[in-house]
């Protein structure tokens, strides 16, 4: 009987190898004809940036940006928000109950006075508290909410939608740095569509390691800390390869919780964001699918290559820890949550394929990795382990996954996603981050997946605890605030 | 050997090479256990793949690297000089002599061959043109200073057989900058990419040529690939043909009639909007058939705006009619709509819509309109103040507050809110 155990375990490692394999290999094939279709489809930053903010019609769109406990960072962050290009946009800052000195620096730094405010209730929150406006009308697009705590990003979102009146929004987070033309980019996307689009994502990267002025990356580089720059391999990978080669197909699986830009109205009518989720972004974007296609109406997906906002990841192994535990419960939460969903071909391409591939390909592989890592132990202590068929199949994979790396590079050249300030430097690191990957970081973060797991069983690790942020390296030159006023004088 | 053969050695070389390494690894591996014959393939595979990927790269920085450098060259050496011949104040049609002299050449070397060797740096050249016309300095004039730099480089003709041969991306490039540089597009040229595999190019092709050919200008408009693949951009783009009509005096048609033909929603309100956009009072009462309860809020958000706007107090009745039972927003506009037409006669509905919402927001809009609501409307402004009960005094502390006044404009409820919103709202 354990002969039999052995080889149909075998099997099945194997063939889940492979099919997996074709899988990304064939992502990666859409990606590329994404990228060749969006040269057609999407100009030159310039040209976008021409056509629409001479337009009376350019969307208008508010960036909701929560902030907890972010003093280190609040400024340069709000600075950069504000300072983003385009024609019809306001920032709302929501404080989920920060105990540092977050509000007071808002308050101070942008001549802040309380306001009346209507609360439009559209989607469960706490409640709101106060909110604010700036006097100064450089900052007239800045809205401060200040709300009870709400533990969650997602409830602070959620208070931010009930101010919000624009007809799509950005969800973001108050660290991350925006990119001047992310939202043209965006935009861009929603008014060259025929069916309604209800999502757009773009590319994220990691901040750590870059310098930035004046709320701006001007040197974006690979971090020298290992962690991050793994962080960075693995978001690029999962923004170039996965998340373009399913917008390929209308079926993104998610929009980055960092940065992602939303038709307000579906949002609402979809019934918010789930306030005590820990994976909010893909459960947004699974209600609103949800919400689509019980209501039989059409839709369209998009993300941008290009990389239109950094955030902050984090910088040692307990905070990655805290962050990847997180992130497997909430695919557990939305696993569960919306169950219905999956295998369901009435929910479209989201339920026949890409809900399926996500339960077989994210959230089996901890769960088939590590026994096969037991298994091998086993293998080893019983002395049963054939070298030959063992070095060839991890050869096999070591070297796809290796391959990837060395696509995603050519993609990230080919779009010019980044304006790395040493790309041959950025892409060395990148390729021995690759090279360590397997060995050090992806058993690691396979590792926290399982214990969030458990902890979905166990229901345990409900609470949000956000990152604390170190601030990225800033260049301070002279003129910087004259440059800084002159930036908000025209945002188009 | 000519570029098909050369191809087809390449590919046949590469195809041998690859069935004699597949057979060799089979033969290799024929002892095997299979999974290991497949293990050793893939393997294989990834590892061509990461060769071929190192060499797509160098080869692509390589390249990147040669259109850097003419980029750079040709902006070094005409870059200021075309800001100047560009430039909103410089002379619109300085001629061609000038024109070389500020570029500094020699007429009698003024041959476009000599001037730009190779289609490099033809296409480096067209974008620096491009680039300097778009820019925010140079987008204000008409210049005819442009035609005559695209004579001196032989651009037009370059970005035309662009066009014609070569790949979609570039095609698409080649028609935003003919445009740009009104450059009539032979109809025969737009024809051609009518049916191109990706909208964006049947697009691109139809506005190239309807913004350099006047007569076909509404053409497009009409088609089935309009009705069939409207995009908001569309909306742009005919907001700029109907400014063009009407710069050059030409009619504009009978927007409510086609709103009226088309069958989706968003095309229609986007008609209404444009309707709003140009004043086309004389056809506000087409759209009463459009106007009732079976349509989408979004359209009839967009007409009671419009009516608003053009003041066709004709549609007052049927609005006050429509309000109560409508949608937040759909309230919101109609409102508005009754405030801007002011009337005298809907003040009572506005008090209603206050009244009987259960909405902040609607309660809120409702009252501003009240107060925006000429002299009666004061009036009754301040009897509401003085009867509110405590839950609904706290909306009269927006009136207090000339933050929010000024804040809040009524245009942001509108779906498609336009930035050159509308004054008369602004109570500040």
């Amino acid at each position: 009987m354990w002969i039999t155990i052995y080889y149909i375990f075998s099997y099945i490692i194997f063939f889940y190898s492979i099919i997996a394999m074709l899988a990304l290999l064939y992502l990666a094939i859409r990606s590329s004809i994404a990228q060749k279709r969006l040269l057609i489809d999407a100009p030159d930053d310039e040209t976008i940036r021409y056509t629409l903010k001479s337009s009376p019609i350019t969307p208008a769109v508010s960036i909701i940006a929560p902030a907890h406990n972010e003093e280190k960072t609040i400024l340069d962050n709000v600075y950069s928000l504000l300072g983003i290009y385009y024609p019809n946009f306001d920032v709302i800052v929501v404080n989920d109950g920060s105990t540092d000195k977050t509000l007071d620096l808002l308050i101070e730094e942008f001549k802040l006075k309380e306001v009346p405010f209507i609360n439009l209730k559209r989607v469960p929150s706490k409640p709101i508290k106060r909110v604010f406006k700036s006097e100064d009308e450089r900052f007239s697009q800045l809205t401060v909410v200040d709300k009870e705590p709400g533990g969650h990003k997602s409830d602070s979102t959620n208070a931010g939608l009930n101010i919000c009146m624009s007809k799509y929004f950005v969800s973001t987070d108050v660290d991350c740095i925006l990119e001047p033309m992310a939202l043209y980019r965006m935009i861009w996307h929603v008014i060259n569509t025929h069916n309604p689009m209800i999502g757009v994502g773009a590319t994220m990267l990691m901040l750590n390691g870059c310098v930035i002025q004046n709320g701006r990356v001007v040197e974006a580089k690979v971090s020298n800390n290992p962690l991050p720059a793994f962080q960075q391999l693995e978001y690029m990978r999962s923004f170039l390869i996965g998340k373009l080669g399913w917008s390929s197909h209308n079926t993104l699986p998610n929009i980055s919780g960092g940065f992602g830009l939303f038709d307000t109205e579906t949002v609402v009518k979809s019934g918010g964001y789930d306030q005590v989720s820990l994976a909010e972004d893909v459960d947004m974007l699974l209600r609103m699918v949800t919400y689509m296609e019980n209501t039989g109406q059409k839709y369209s997906l998009a993300q941008v290559p290009q990389v239109s906002c950094w955030t902050e990841g984090p910088y040692n192994i307990r905070l990655l820890y805290r962050q990847r535990i997180r992130w497997g419960r909430g695919l557990c939460e939305v696993i569960s949550n919306h169950r219905k969903l999956f295998f369901n071909f009435r929910y479209g391409k989201h339920g026949g394929i890409t809900l399926p591939y996500i339960f077989l390909f994210e959230f089996m592989a901890p769960i088939l990795e590590v026994s096969g890592f037991i298994f091998m132990i086993w293998l080893l202590l019983i002395d049963a382990v054939n070298w030959n068929t063992a070095l060839v199949i991890f050869g096999m994979i070591y070297v796809f996954s290796l391959s990837l790396t060395f696509l995603v590079l050519i993609f990230d050249y080919a779009t010019k996603s980044v304006k790395w300030k040493s790309t041959w430097r950025s892409y060395t690191k990148l390729i021995v981050a690759a090279v360590f990957e397997p060995f050090i970081y992806h058993p690691f973060i396979t590792t926290c997946s399982l214990i969030g797991y458990f902890n979905f069983l166990r229901n345990r690790g409900k609470e949000w605890k956000p990152i604390k942020r170190k601030g990225a390296k800033k260049r301070v030159e002279e003129g910087n605030e004259a440059d800084q006023n002159s930036q908000f004088t025209s945002n188009a | 050997m000519d570029s098909i053969n050369e191809l087809s050695y390449w590919y046949n070389l590469l195809l041998t090479y690859f069935v004699i390494g597949i057979t060799w690894l089979f033969e290799h591996f024929r002892d095997f256990a299979w999974i290991v014959r497949v293990a050793a393939i893939s393997l294989t595979v990834s590892a061509i793949l990461i060769i071929i990927s190192i060499f797509r790269i160098i080869s692509n920085s390589i390249r990147r690297n040669k259109w850097r450098k003419t980029e750079k060259k040709l902006s070094d050496r005409y870059g200021e000089a075309l800001d100047y011949i560009l430039s909103p104040e410089s002379d619109n049609n300085m001629g061609r002599d000038r024109i070389l002299e500020v570029l500094d050449i020699d007429p009698n070397q003024a041959d476009p061959r000599k001037l730009l060797k190779d289609k490099r740096e033809k296409m480096c050249m067209a974008r620096l043109i491009y680039r300097t016309r778009i820019s925010e300095e140079a987008q204000v004039k008409d210049s005819r200073n442009v035609q005559v730099l695209l004579r001196i480089f032989g651009i037009a003709d370059f970005l035309e057989e662009m066009v014609l041969k070569d790949k979609q991306h570039r095609k698409v490039e080649a028609l935003l900058m003919l445009r740009a540089f009104k450059v009539p597009t032979n109809q025969w040229i737009a024809n051609q990419l009518i049916n191109a595999k990706r909208h964006r190019v049947t697009r691109m092709a139809m506005y190239s040529s309807i913004m350099t050919n006047s007569n076909t200008d509404l053409q497009y408009f009409e088609s089935e690939f309009f009705a069939n693949h409207f995009c908001m951009y569309d909306e742009i783009q005919l907001g700029f043909v109907l400014q063009r009509r009407l710069s050059a005096r030409r009619k504009i048609p009978n927007l409510a009639h086609w709103a009226t033909i088309q069958n989706d929603p968003a095309a229609q309100a986007m008609f209404v909007r444009m309707m709003r956009q140009f004043n086309q009072k004389e056809y506000c009462f087409e759209l009463e058939d459009l106007f009732n309860h079976s349509s989408p809020g979004e359209l009839i958000e967009e007409i009671a705006r419009t009516w608003g706007y053009l003041g066709y107090t004709e549609g007052e009745q049927l609005m006050s009619e429509m309000l109560l039972t409508q949608a937040d927003d759909t309230k919101v506009a109609i409102m508005h709509a009754l405030t801007r037409l002011n009337t005298g006669n809907s003040l009572e509905a506005l008090v209603d819509g206050y009244k009987n919402s259960g909405s902040q927001h609607v309660k809120f809009e409702a009252l501003r309109c009240i107060y925006l609501y000429g002299e009666k409307g004061r009036e009754k402004f301040e009897q509401l103040r003085a009867t509110a009960t405590d839950r609904d005094s706290f909306y009269f502390n927006f009136f207090e507050n000339e933050l929010t006044l000024k804040e809040i404009p009524l245009e942001k409820t509108a779906r498609y809110h336009s930035r050159y919103g509308d004054n008369l709202f602004s109570v500040a």
